[in-house]
């Protein structure tokens, strides 16, 4: 699988830094760039957008109250956020409702023939999303950080402190259960190859 | 190949930062940023390095200051001066002489200052 290409993670140092000196600009700087991944991966872990926008606000709170001490030898400024954004999410899972199970996913709206991309491309993100939140939490958790965020099985590994291994097992178990989830919807879904 | 075009779409659509969260993110942050500490007196000069030029360029305009400016042979051996080997009243006398020739010699003169 292609990586996805970050921003230095030096600079995410040099900007808590900064941030910690009393630069205004850079704590701009880094709700820019980590904002988003933050709020994305509350998004997929929670499937809530309230939620998860809580949740972000929340992880980010906790970015700048570190951030006078910040270590930039002991971890990634990204890795220290998921962890923090993942067990915020894990917390919230645990109060509220258990999972729904996969047979009750919902099923995505019917791209009738004509309709935009961009509708086609907005169904397959809901059905992923409903997907991933039938997946056990720590499944779903990896699935995420390593498909969507994609990073490395070794930085998924420091963030859900896991060993490697368990993070390739978890990971394969999650995206066999999305397939088994989304199977059913395929053409719905715009895909005509039999493979999954 | 379902699965990966599923998470390359997701990667590819990145949720947007909403504007009312953006700000409140920037709220907390300034609210809780640390207040930059005030730089003592020591920092602004530069530390060690400033003061000691600091201390060297104050001794050296008293220094100036306070040598008679007639007494040009001071300029050329100001270590004789302060230590005061070297230099005489005879060679101050020397200097004036030196320069009244020189003076003359460029149609100067001394006395009336130009």
């Amino acid at each position: 699988m292609q990586e996805i290409t970050q921003p230095s993670e030096d600079a995410h140092a040099a900007l808590m830094a900064r941030y910690a000196g009393g630069d205004a600009a850079a704590a701009r700087l880094l709700v820019a760039d980590l904002g988003p991944r933050v709020l994305a991966h509350a998004r997929y872990m929670l499937g809530d957008a309230a939620e998860a926008e809580d949740v972000a606000q929340e992880a980010m709170l906790r970015l700048w109250k570190i951030a006078p001490d910040w270590d930039a030898g002991r971890a990634k400024v990204t890795t220290w956020l998921y962890q923090v954004t993942g067990n915020l999410c894990v917390d919230r899972m645990r109060k509220r409702r258990p999972s729904a199970p996969l047979d009750q996913v919902a099923e995505p709206p019917d791209p009738a023939p004509g309709v935009e991309a961009e509708l086609l491309t907005a169904a397959r993100n809901a059905a992923l999303e409903d997907a991933l939140q039938a997946l056990p939490e720590r499944q779903r958790q990896a699935v995420v950080l390593r498909h969507i965020e994609g990073l490395s099985n070794p930085q998924i590994a420091q963030i859900m402190e896991i060993g490697a291994e368990a993070v390739e097992s978890l990971t394969a178990r999650g995206k066999r259960g999305l397939a088994a989830a989304l199977a059913s919807q395929k053409d719905a879904l715009g895909f005509e190859d039999d493979a999954v | 190949m379902m699965m990966e075009e599923l998470f390359a779409a997701a990667r590819a659509q990145p949720a947007p930062l909403p504007q009312a969260l953006r700000d409140a993110m920037e709220q907390d942050a300034l609210a809780m940023m640390p207040r930059a500490k005030p730089r003592s007196l020591w920092q602004v000069i530069g530390g060690m390095w400033g003061a000691s030029g600091l201390v060297t360029a104050t001794l050296a305009g008293i220094w100036i200051g306070a040598v008679p400016m007639e007494n040009t042979a001071v300029w050329a051996d100001p270590v004789a001066y302060i230590s005061g080997t070297g230099l005489s009243a005879e060679s101050g006398a020397d200097e004036d002489l030196a320069w009244a020739e020189i003076s003359d010699d460029l149609g100067w003169s001394l006395d009336e200052g130009v």
